[in-house]
């Protein structure tokens, strides 16, 4: 079977993250004061430059086109061409989806706008890169909650494993909306402390190891698990990868619900809580991802309120989706 | 080794489970006609399902007083069908549930919306049910289903995709069974969606037919149980070949030479190892729509040279079900080849003046079906072609 690597990654996020290295200059503390993170967006000119299909861009469609475009983008200027592009997103473009759903209600069925009907759907940001790129192969979008993510690079590892194609991007992208952050609101959800986020996490997944940051070895995805098992989950995932739980450096959480999961990981593994700088939304392990490639390659580790340079063997990233429904993934440093 | 179909489950317009599918499908009996159940103010036809959610809920055995989305309902039911058919336990095997649909909760969401415009009291759960992966969630845990699930969201090629990945999770990753197919169920957002689009049909669709004037939408769900071991049952096909190609023309219309439904169609053969004069059948996406029906005979033009295979468009029966469109015509492709029958479209009477291409219209059995093609196109340009052999 083959090993699958990540070649290269682009993250808008709420952090100065989109080609640039000011989050990882100074150790960026949590934002607090507020409980929705907005992402920086970056000048889209730089990245979309027809700008007739910049303007009839929606933000989700333009935070996915643009990190899929940028994580292409090879030294000259122009675009890696994909063997396959598999996009993930929880909420699809909901924006546009509320705006014609207030339209069909608000003016009894007449004077639809399409343009808002047309970007509703969860593909449209994985068939516009397609577009933009006139690419032909493999284009696929999973809409599946907190596991989207997840799905997605599953279904890329299987073909890049099983020699179907080379490589693959895989983008996931979410955005606040009023609306659900009311409803969520309503719901009390914010009340303890959590932030909503957005963004777009791209990912260049390839059967070559050569200039690579480091090797994507394990993403597993665990339902209706036995509450207090995650710790063991994370020393059964370092096994089944060739290493010790020793070996794993850093656990990056993003935990929903459940502190008592924090907790239990923290009493065996060092850990660091990814989501106090992107926010809770439902591609959001894509962040846990980039922060955690990232953290690799560059060879640093938060370490206080720091980051500092050390010799890394592995990271995993722990995401909540619901109570005891999580995802385990896993990031090796070759060494040899 | 190929996955083997060892059950079925059809939800439509036509019938309630496979077999009433089956025979409406035979008898040449639409399911398409005047919406009695929702409510709209476009009058158009389309494949209505006439039970309520309420009803289906009882039919189902579940607690009325819980929320379920009418696409999670629609799931439920044609999965549940093709897990007693196929034996599948989860209880006692390793099993998967891939599902496509392209609106999720959507009909809740309506009705939250609804109620807040009326000033009523909007239900906050509604709006829980909203995502894609909110519908399959449902379904997994009604069928007993932990071991990996996950929701495709590519438009109308949705169902078409998924299978295909089931297909790689049961070649790497050691499942017994996994359960795959789409669900969809009509809503306002569709309906008004399409009407905005100017691609509703005011009257019956016509495929393939020179005066066709755009699609029927419909509402439904089809599942199939691909297995590498068919554990002693026999089963209704294989699944040979597939290939998802993207269009890269325009986020809602197909490219003039159907350059994606060629690469998928192209590319399905390849996977499976064969040539185009190897395809018995061809079950086309065929909506209806001007863009659609001409796209896809170049496509297959280009691809089977000047004498087509028998052709058809099921959607006459359905209409278009989006999500589930891939799903429930893999079943009718699974029945097709065990019953060795072609179903026809109908409504055709002039050939399109651009390309004559003519698809079968009569019911052809004894039709020597071994290996049948079924397509699926989706918005954002996601093209699918499965092939289903003996």
């Amino acid at each position: 079977m083959k090993k699958v690597y990540i070649a290269s990654t682009s993250c808008i996020s709420p952090q100065d993250s989109f080609r640039s290295n000011g989050f990882f200059d100074e150790w960026k503390p949590a934002l607090t004061g507020t409980d929705q993170l907005h992402a920086i967006e970056p000048d889209y000119k730089s990245t979309i430059t027809d700008a007739g299909k910049r303007r009839r861009m929606a933000h989700l469609i333009k935070m996915g086109v643009s990190t899929s475009l940028d994580c292409l983008t090879l030294a000259d200027g122009s675009y890696l061409i994909p063997d396959a592009i598999m996009s993930a997103t929880a909420m699809g473009g909901l924006e546009d989806t509320e705006k014609f759903l207030r339209c069909i209600i608000d003016n009894g069925e007449e004077l639809l706008n399409p343009s808002n009907f047309i970007q509703s759907t969860g593909n449209t940001f994985g068939g516009q890169t397609g577009l933009l790129l006139g690419h032909h192969g493999y284009n696929v979008t999973y809409a599946h909650g907190g596991y989207s993510m997840e799905s997605a690079l599953t279904d890329a590892m299987l073909q890049i494993q099983a020699n179907e194609i080379n490589n693959a991007l895989v983008t996931g992208a979410d955005e606040i909306t009023a609306t659900e952050y009311e409803v969520m609101r309503k719901m009390g959800f914010w009340r303890s402390g959590r932030q909503m986020g957005e963004g777009s996490n791209s990912f260049l997944l390839n059967s070559e190891k050569n200039g690579s940051l480091c090797e994507l070895a394990a993403v597993n995805i665990l339902h209706e698990t036995t509450p207090g098992q995650i710790a063991n989950s994370l020393e059964d995932l370092a096994n089944s990868n060739g290493l010790k739980a020793t070996d794993i450096d850093l656990v990056l959480t993003g935990c929903d619900c459940d502190k008592a999961a924090e907790k239990e990981i923290s009493a065996r593994f060092p850990v660091t809580d990814y989501k106090q700088w992107c926010g809770q939304y439902g591609t959001k392990s894509g962040f846990g991802l980039w922060l955690g490639s990232q953290l690799l390659s560059r060879g640093i580790a938060p370490k206080g309120n720091q980051w500092e340079q050390t010799q890394l063997k592995s990271i995993a990233i722990y995401s909540e989706y619901r109570q005891n429904d999580y995802t385990l993934m896993l990031l090796k440093k070759d060494t040899d | 080794m190929s996955a083997h179909v060892t059950g079925i489950g059809v939800l439509s317009s036509m019938g309630l489970n496979a077999a009433e599918n089956w025979e409406s499908l035979l008898a040449k009996r639409t399911g398409i006609g005047p919406l009695t159940r929702l409510q709209t103010r476009h009058n158009v036809p389309a494949g209505e399902i006439k039970q309520t959610n309420e009803e289906l809920a009882e039919m189902l055995g579940l607690d009325s007083k819980r929320t379920y989305s009418r696409t999670a309902l629609l799931g439920m039911m044609a999965a549940k069908e093709a897990m007693n058919e196929a034996g599948t336990d989860p209880k006692k095997m390793k099993v998967a549930l891939i599902s496509g649909t392209s609106v999720g909760g959507m009909d809740l969401s309506e009705q939250y919306f609804t109620d807040q415009h009326e000033g009523k009291r909007a239900r906050l759960r509604n709006l829980f049910e909203h995502d894609c992966g909110a519908s399959t969630l449902r379904m997994a845990n009604y069928l007993g289903i932990k071991d990996f699930m996950t929701t495709i969201s590519t438009a109308c090629s949705s169902s078409a995709n998924a299978i295909m990945l089931a297909d790689r999770l049961l070649n790497c990753q050691g499942f017994d069974a996994v359960v795959v197919g789409g669900t969809d169920p009509l809503c306002r957002f569709t309906i008004n969606g399409f009407t905005s689009l100017m691609i509703l049909d005011q009257e019956q669709c016509r495929p393939f037919d020179d005066s066709r004037n755009g699609l029927n939408l419909g509402e439904g769900a089809g599942f199939l149980v691909l297995q590498r071991e068919a554990n002693g049952h026999t089963p209704y096909c294989d699944l040979l070949g597939y290939a998802n190609a993207n269009d890269a023309f325009h986020q809602t219309a197909t490219s003039a030479n159907g350059e994606g439904p060629y690469l998928a169609m192209k590319g399905a053969l390849e996977k499976a190892g064969l040539q185009p004069k190897d395809i018995d059948y061809v079950n086309a996406h065929g909506t209806g729509t001007g863009n659609n029906d001409l796209s896809e005979s170049t496509a297959m033009s280009r691809l089977f040279g000047e004498k087509l295979p028998p052709f058809s468009s099921t959607k006459v029966y359905t209409g278009h079900t989006l999500g589930a469109c891939g799903g429930i015509e893999a079943a009718f492709c699974a029945m097709m080849l065990k019953n060795d029958t072609i179903i026809p479209t109908f409504n055709f009477k002039t050939p399109m003046h651009e390309l004559e291409v003519r698809p079968e219209t009569e019911v052809k059995t004894n039709a020597g079906l071994k290996t049948i093609m079924s397509n699926s196109f989706g918005f954002g340009g996601n093209v699918s072609s499965l092939i289903f052999g003996k």
